[in-house]
């Protein structure tokens, strides 16, 4: 009897474990990306992208720039995660950004179908707007990537691979402020001139039932 | 001759009679050859009984409890005078006291024997009850492990059950909140938009653009300079 009561007690704190792991799992996804990230799992994946930023780049580096790198490298390494912090918050700020503008302009459609104006203009301008602001989102996570790497590699013991993965994030942030500057072009270019061109319609359209 | 009365002695035969033993105060008792004055004084130690004395006993014992119903209901043959009896019971009593294996003693004696099988046999009757009582307080030791075990496994089903439940409805909250959200998008256009409506959207628009800071990913971020390189 006593066996049978341990096995359930064993059981029971089994049971709780699962629980408590479930809750936990549950919390952990909502945790960046490195936090799960087992340490090896993520010393591979550093290096997998650190040999794949190798290999794109061209520049030669002498012996001295790479003994020059080696020794103030660490030192970058503690700016370039207060970089990846940043970035990391730009991320968020932009996708509740991008998020916010998609539902305002998905209600003022709504709004619009039920009046005489034709909403296609505006339907397609929106897809057009998600989809640079979805180019700006991934570029994003792939310059925190290259952040990342930057910040966590070994860069003492393969300066080069620091200068090419510095090289690299450098165009990857180029790419971001490019998709960032496409949106706000065409938010001032197209986007902005269809609505004043719809609000005009849509006076146009009361003028003429009040006159009637 | 008062003494003499006081010396007799009574003997229960095998029959259940009772004689008379007056004349004979050195024969078969042992205990009689105390003369009644020793009443008087204090009595010797009574010595050990022989074995005639002994076989005597014993014998009348299992006449007395195998025939004593008998004893009553037969009188004996011989009328005794009660006068005669009188005195030799107190000359019993005295000599029970003693220690004599007179008819008392043996009567006592027997009754003791017969207690004795009494004791012990209302003893065997307790020991069996006791067990009896042992075997019936243990099985509810069992039915309260047993109860104690059910407890447990309703406890944990409770448990089981709590968790599954509560993991359900956390992913459920978050479900409803993306409905909710999406529901809500869906549902607030209720009227006709006006000029004012778009006035607002291009706004909220302008807001949300200008909102996002591009300094975030400036390239002096990850400039020589900015680095120490």
């Amino acid at each position: 009897m006593k066996k049978f009561l341990i096995i359930l007690s064993i059981l029971g704190v089994g049971v709780f474990g699962f629980n408590a792991g479930v809750l936990a799992q549950d919390n952990a996804e909502d945790l960046p990306t490195e936090t799960n990230t087992v340490d090896s799992d993520r010393r591979q994946k550093v290096q997998d992208k650190v040999n794949e930023y190798k290999e794109n780049f061209r520049e030669f580096i002498s012996e001295a720039e790479k003994t020059r790198i080696a020794g103030v490298c660490r030192a970058a390494q503690t700016k370039v995660s207060t970089v990846q912090t940043r970035v990391n918050e730009a991320i968020t700020n932009r996708q509740s950004a991008y998020a916010d503008i998609d539902s305002r302009l998905n209600t003022l459609i709504q709004k619009l179908s039920l009046t005489a104006v034709d909403t296609a203009a505006l339907e397609t301008n929106l897809r057009e707007l998600n989809s640079r602001t979805s180019e700006v989102i991934a570029s994003l996570d792939v310059y925190s990537e290259a952040v990342g790497v930057l910040a966590d590699m070994d860069c003492e013991s393969d300066p080069e691979a620091f200068k090419a993965t510095l090289e690299q994030a450098r165009s990857y942030r180029q790419t971001v402020a490019n998709n960032s500057k496409s949106v706000r072009d065409f938010v001032t270019d197209s986007l902005k001139p269809l609505l004043e061109s719809i609000k005009a319609e849509l006076t146009g359209q009361r003028d003429q039932s009040g006159e009637e | 001759m008062q003494n003499n009365d006081d010396n007799k002695d009574i003997t229960v035969g095998f029959d259940g009679q009772v004689v008379e033993d007056g004349a004979n105060n050195t024969g078969q008792l042992p205990q009689t050859d105390q003369s009644p004055e020793v009443n008087n004084t204090a009595a010797p130690p009574a010595p050990a009984p022989s074995e005639e004395t002994k076989v005597e006993v014993t014998q009348a014992t299992e006449s007395e409890v195998v025939k004593e119903p008998e004893a009553e209901s037969q009188p004996s043959a011989e009328p005794i005078d009660n006068s005669k009896l009188a005195e030799p019971k107190e000359s019993a009593e005295k000599e029970s006291e003693d220690k004599s294996p007179d008819v008392e003693t043996v009567a006592e004696e027997a009754g003791a024997v017969a207690v004795d099988d009494a004791i012990a046999t209302s003893q065997l009757e307790s020991a069996s009850k006791q067990v009896e009582k042992e075997t019936a307080r243990q099985k509810p030791e069992n039915r309260n492990n047993k109860k104690f075990a059910a407890v447990f496994i309703v406890l944990i089903a409770f448990l089981l059950a709590g968790g599954a439940v509560f993991v359900y409805l956390t992913a459920e909250n978050n479900t409803e909140e993306t409905t909710r959200q999406s529901s809500q998008q869906d549902s607030e256009p209720q009227t006709p938009a006006t000029g004012q409506d778009v006035d607002q959207a291009a706004q909220d628009v302008d807001e949300a653009i200008e909102a996002i800071d591009d300094t975030d990913i400036i390239e002096d971020d990850l400039s020589d300079e900015s680095l120490g390189l």
